[in-house]
């Protein structure tokens, strides 16, 4: 079951789902049914004052992009009528100008905003370093493995210190699968606590994916190749300390499905404006290979966290991933 | 939100059944068979307040969502996708989508009748024995598609990948061109359909596109939901909004209309064209092409090939965009003309990288149109099974094609 008040740009959204899964040797079906109770108050709440809070201090190009979204998701596991596993947790998640300002497990976590000012593209000095913001490192990733997949070409050549998995769970909680739980129950089982639950193994995440994602169970799977994937993990062996200026992409949508040099549209800020960070005021258009600024890619900023890549075609989704900082100046992109 | 308050809301309601059938593995022809069901709803007001939920809808604002018809046939569709697979060895993967739906939009002075729609997909990849040539595969259509994995799609595979099998990468080039019915509707749907579809955003303009030439002379092209064969057939849409008939789109190159759903026409000032369109209830209906009818040509496609010369017979092309100033789309099976004949000599793995002026370079059109075989489409975060193309072959004086 999940109950989410989402907030942004003057709409409100409030989700109240619940699925009714059943699975066993290679039959998965599932129902949406009514969720029988009220929305829950604390989270229309949350959502609406940290909304409040949040969009006094963003500059105003960045204003309409704030979206903010407090849920909370029950998941259980019932075998043989006896319930196995019962969860529930709280999220609060913030996001604006493409970037996951706060993904957190409860309800009071206000985000600070990451801008003090805005700029314009014109202000981009070609000699910037370009860095990935998380969320742009994840769509970077999800198109190469899309183009890649369809071509069965290996990833990791292209930079060895990149490191690329797929996750079992999300962070972003509604979309984090309640059969992640088996490695519990298999624990359980094995310590004698409850029996034969061998029908409950299905480990093909293929499958789980449609489970926990009601909103693609109106349009084809898969024809994006990337459909199958849950969650990526993105990680980069050797760290780089943040530096004082740099142009943050922080969002990366492609124009094309195919490999090699294409236009992209990117989000951006700039480190080092003002003596803060600067959103940009609208999107750039760049033309580059993605494969090319993998390559190019020669540290970590930080730890993963959480990054939304959103698809015009594909929705959003979920994965962490660092900032990364690449050896490429403005002028090799724009 | 007080939903029981219906004025100025609109409630969008479905009861659906969704079928996929999917390999254990990347390359298997063990398949996995998952069924979901959902009523669902979504009840938006005037002030922009969604409500976004599962089961029924609200009894104030409608009882009787009917069931669905039985369909038992999926033992029978996996058994055939089997089949289809193991005869293709470990170089095809396959995934079959369907979805049956009826839904209903409830608004605080009308409801529209209950609304029936049924469509599959199959889409995968193809890998001919030579490495780095993989191929993107996709078809879709009206019911749950197993006559045609019976009884077309063998047929299909086996001319598609002997023919790749022959196939040499493609060299860049500006060409003369002569596209199938089924590639002519990939340029046709990315340059006009797109085009003609109303911005979803309400805040943008309208109307750019339209007393503008976007194609040659020869082209007239209308959208028409209720096109006999078309990969969707539809009354009213997903706004409530009937259509009237068919909308001219394009008359003799010039773009004359734009394609409205009820939010764009109101912000246009202009009346909705009935192409309101939403991948389920959960999504706003966006201006969406039903099925764009382009009129054919009076000569036959082997003429087109007997004036062109030498140039490329584009047969299939696969993963079409228009990004507003480019349009793409990748080449997964060419043949080059010699002296005006096909030569027999297949070309793959290029792609096609075009402005929108591309159709201004049509010169002829053929009188063999067809429906397209894949009528997938994405937009906006929705992707539709069924926007259909009804086009002839086409040629073209000049087309950019690069490796």
């Amino acid at each position: 079951m999940t109950k989410v008040r989402r907030c942004g740009d003057g709409q409100v959204v409030q989700t109240d789902l619940k699925i009714e899964a059943r699975v066993s040797d290679r039959i998965i079906s599932a129902q949406l049914i009514s969720s029988d109770t009220e929305a829950v108050a604390d989270i229309e709440v949350a959502a609406s004052r940290t909304y409040e809070r949040m969009i006094e201090s963003l500059p105003a190009v960045a204003r309409r992009d704030l979206l903010v979204e407090a849920g909370c998701v029950e998941q259980a596991i019932t075998h043989e009528a006896k319930q196995v596993h019962l969860q529930r947790s709280n999220y609060l998640l913030t996001t604006c100008h493409g970037v996951v300002l706060a993904l957190a497990d409860e309800h009071a976590v206000v985000a600070d905003s990451p801008w003090s000012a805005s700029v314009d593209a014109d202000e981009i000095s070609e000699h910037l370093r370009v860095i990935l913001g998380p969320s742009a490192a994840l769509a970077l990733i999800h198109h190469c493995l899309e183009i890649r997949a369809e071509r069965g070409a290996a990833f990791q050549s292209l930079n060895p210190s990149i490191s690329i998995l797929e996750a079992k769970g999300s962070p972003y909680p509604p979309h984090v699968s309640p059969l992640n739980a088996w490695g519990n129950l298999r624990s359980r089982q094995q310590a004698g606590d409850i029996e034969d639950i061998n029908n409950l193994v299905f480990d093909k995440p293929l499958h789980h994916t449609l489970l926990f994602h009601p909103e693609r169970w109106g349009r084809p799977f898969a024809a994006l190749v990337i459909d199958d994937i849950t969650s990526l993990a993105i990680n980069f062996n050797c760290s780089v300390p943040a530096p004082r200026f740099g142009l943050v992409l922080d969002t990366l949508t492609p124009l094309a499905a195919r490999p090699g040099e294409i236009d992209w549209e990117a989000e951006f800020s700039l480190l080092g404006f003002d003596a803060g960070a600067a959103a940009g005021s609208a999107p750039l258009r760049l033309r580059f290979d993605p494969e090319n600024v993998i390559a190019r890619v020669c540290g970590a900023i930080g730890n993963p966290v959480p990054a939304l890549a959103s698809d015009p075609i594909a929705g959003e989704r979920y994965g962490l991933a660092p900032m990364l900082a690449t050896d490429l100046q403005a002028k090799n992109l724009c | 939100m007080d939903h029981c308050h219906r004025s100025g809301a609109t409630g969008y309601f479905e009861r659906c059944r969704s079928r996929f059938i999917i390999p254990e593995q990347a390359r298997s022809s063990e398949l996995t068979v998952c069924e979901f069901e959902a009523e669902r709803g979504h009840i938006r007001t005037a002030d922009h307040h969604s409500r976004i939920f599962s089961g029924p809808p609200p009894a104030e604002w409608y009882e009787g969502l009917e069931p669905l018809p039985v369909d038992d046939e999926a033992n029978a569709i996996k058994t055939a996708l089997a089949t289809l697979v193991e005869q293709c060895s470990d170089r095809v993967r396959l995934q079959y989508s369907a979805i049956a739906s009826r839904r209903v939009t409830v608004s605080s002075t009308l409801s529209s009748p209950m609304r029936f729609m049924s469509a599959w997909a199959i889409t995968g990849w193809l890998e001919p024995t030579r490495p780095g040539a993989t191929q993107p595969l996709g078809w879709s259509g009206r019911g749950n598609g197993l006559d045609w994995i019976r009884n077309q799609a063998a047929e299909e595979l086996r001319a598609m990948s002997e023919r790749l099998e022959r196939a040499e990468m493609i060299e860049p080039a500006n060409t003369p061109a002569v596209l199938s019915p089924s590639a002519s509707a990939v340029l046709l749907h990315e340059v006009i359909g797109h085009s003609a579809e109303a911005a979803p955003d309400c805040r943008l303009n309208h109307n750019r596109h339209c007393g503008y030439r976007v194609a040659s002379e020869i082209l007239s092209l209308m959208d028409d939901p209720l096109a006999r064969g078309g990969s969707v057939n539809y009354e009213y849409d997903d706004d409530n909004v009937r259509c009237l008939g068919p909308t001219p789109v394009v008359d003799e190159g010039i773009m004359v209309a734009q394609l409205h759903s009820q939010s764009t026409a109101a912000a246009a000032g202009t009346l909705p064209t009935a192409n309101g369109r939403a991948a389920s209830v959960w999504d706003l209906p966006i201006p969406r092409v039903s099925n764009l009818i382009c009129g054919p040509g009076s000569r036959s496609e082997d003429e087109l090939i007997d004036g062109l010369g030498d140039g490329l017979y584009i047969k299939r092309l696969a993963n079409g965009i228009n990004n507003g100033a480019i349009i793409e789309a990748e080449i997964v099976l060419a043949e080059k003309i010699e002296k005006g004949k096909r030569s027999g000599k297949f070309v793959t793995s290029g792609h096609i990288h075009e402005d929108m002026r591309v159709l201004l370079r049509a010169t002829a059109a053929a009188d063999n149109p067809a429906f397209n075989s894949n009528a997938i489409c994405g937009k906006a975060g929705q992707l539709l099974f069924n926007v259909g193309t009804f086009a002839p072959s086409i040629s073209l004086s000049s087309l950019r094609v690069l490796a």
